[in-house]
């Protein structure tokens, strides 16, 4: 898979097909109504909710120094449009060998919630292959005014080509996705009032044996 | 509208913390080196921190990873109060990294945080030592709700003034009393609110900057070291002493 266009630019909702470069991103704002973005919060605070969860060799453990949110289940009917909009994204993004997409997941962060700094392809053999073979990471920000939040930034760690990390602060709006490489340092800083909720999503390979089978995005 | 510092102040972290000076000894350190100022982390806040409670406003730059172990955190501005008697709060104005100084949104924030813990501690006045001389500062602080009291002390042979304002008339005078610390962060205020609050942070900062360079005559405002609760008595207890003398009778000529 190959991803081409120089990333930061921000973007109306997908038309064309712009496409993230494997250190940079491309954000796509408006790509879920605010009316979906609301419905959505709405499935959540209704949805299970278990506590977010890091994947270490293989395990998942829970590390709220590292990660402090909660993941929703929602319903298929419920995550139908998050999961669209990524297809969508994903298709403009990608053209490459077939992939696949794992998610969309729901999270919830509280006052004081976080994500540190972290990839989210894995190197390590005991991890699973959609997690080691993840090409392009896709968040969707659910929410922005109403209900608002203050903090929470996504902050994207971009190299410079000389060894050093230039930190990018992703604006996004309610129903903006963002699409970046897999590979890329990112973290979710801590919201300092209100609920922050997103969803994410990955492109992964789809595996040797499966791929005559599989059906890609 | 974005300004120079509303990128790096969003990835800030905001915290209080009780004791400035061992819970981030080598970050007020490492921030205060280029200031010329390290020798203040021995001179003022340990004895300040050890002295009596105190409550300071932090904000700290995270390194991406990992997140702990030394240089792990980087501090970018502080300001602290000395609890005094349980009901006011004497503060020592925000002191900025090197390359902050006119982040007066982050000055704004820190002091929005500090006196936000002060109001949870039902601590509801604050106050500055301000020098019995000064005019700038002492119009400036009128100006945003504060009153001289009867509070003295003197120091380096200067006399200093306890100005004093409830916390929620400063935020109130500042127009800040509402914002959410994100549009502080960012400065994303009317252009008057701006104005109010670079004026205030900024009169601060000059009026307690001679301080800093070791000119105490010459400062406005003195850091909140001294606790006037623990300040000697005024005199001792006395009597009623000796009643009064009959009046005496009036003389008249003859």
């Amino acid at each position: 898979m190959t991803l081409l266009l120089p990333g930061a630019p921000s973007r109306a909702p997908p038309r064309a097909a712009p496409r993230a470069p494997a250190d940079g991103y491309v954000i796509w704002h408006a790509v879920l109504s605010r009316d979906l973005c609301a419905r959505t919060i709405a499935a959540i605070e209704l949805a299970e909710a278990q506590p977010g969860r890091v994947l270490r060799h293989g395990a998942q453990q829970h590390d709220a120094a590292m990660r402090a949110c909660t993941e929703h289940a929602l319903t298929p009917g419920d995550a139908l449009p998050v999961a669209q909009a990524f297809r969508c994204v994903a298709r403009l993004v990608h053209n490459g060998a077939p992939a696949l997409l794992d998610g969309p997941r729901f999270c919830r962060y509280r006052q004081g919630g976080h994500f540190r700094a972290h990839r989210d392809r894995s190197h390590d053999n005991a991890d699973s292959h959609a997690v080691r073979t993840r090409r392009v990471s896709l968040v969707c920000l659910l929410n922005d005014g109403t209900p608002a939040f203050d903090g929470g930034a996504l902050v994207l760690y971009l190299p410079d080509g000389g060894g050093r990390f230039r930190p990018v602060n992703a604006p996004l709006s309610a129903g903006s996705v963002i699409a970046f490489s897999a590979e890329l340092l990112h973290e979710v800083r801590p919201v300092r009032q209100g609920l922050r909720y997103s969803a994410v999503a990955w492109l992964y390979d789809v595996p040797q044996e499966e791929s005559n089978d599989a059906e890609p995005v | 509208m974005l300004n120079l510092y509303s990128d790096a102040n969003e990835r800030l972290d905001l915290k209080v913390c009780r004791n400035l000076a061992s819970e981030f000894r080598p970050e007020l350190f490492a921030m205060l080196r280029p200031l010329h100022l390290a020798h203040l982390v021995e001179e003022l806040w340990a004895p300040l921190c050890a002295a009596g409670p105190t409550v300071s406003a932090v904000a700290l730059e995270e390194r991406p990873w990992p997140p702990t172990g030394v240089g792990a955190r980087r501090l970018r501005g502080f300001c602290t109060a000395l609890l005094v008697d349980g009901r006011q709060a004497i503060l020592t104005p925000h002191l900025l990294a090197a390359d902050q100084q006119s982040n007066v949104g982050l000055a704004a924030a820190l002091t929005t945080v500090l006196f936000g813990q002060l109001a949870q501690q039902e601590v509801r006045e604050v106050g500055l030592w301000v020098n019995g001389s000064s005019s700038f500062v002492a119009s400036l602080l009128r100006r945003h709700g504060f009153a001289p009291g009867e509070m003295r002390v003197v120091s380096d042979g200067c006399e200093f003034v306890l100005f004093v304002a409830p916390a929620e008339t400063v935020l109130k005078e500042l127009r800040i009393a509402e914002a959410r610390l994100g549009d502080l962060l960012a400065l994303s205020l009317d252009a008057a609110a701006i104005a109010t609050v670079a004026g205030y942070h900024l009169g601060l900062q000059a009026g307690i900057a001679a301080y800093w360079a070791g000119q105490v005559a010459q400062t406005e405002i003195y850091p909140g070291l001294i606790d006037w609760a623990a300040l000697p008595p005024s005199g001792i207890g006395g009597t009623p002493g000796p009643g009064l003398p009959d009046i005496e009778q009036p003389i008249f000529g003859s």
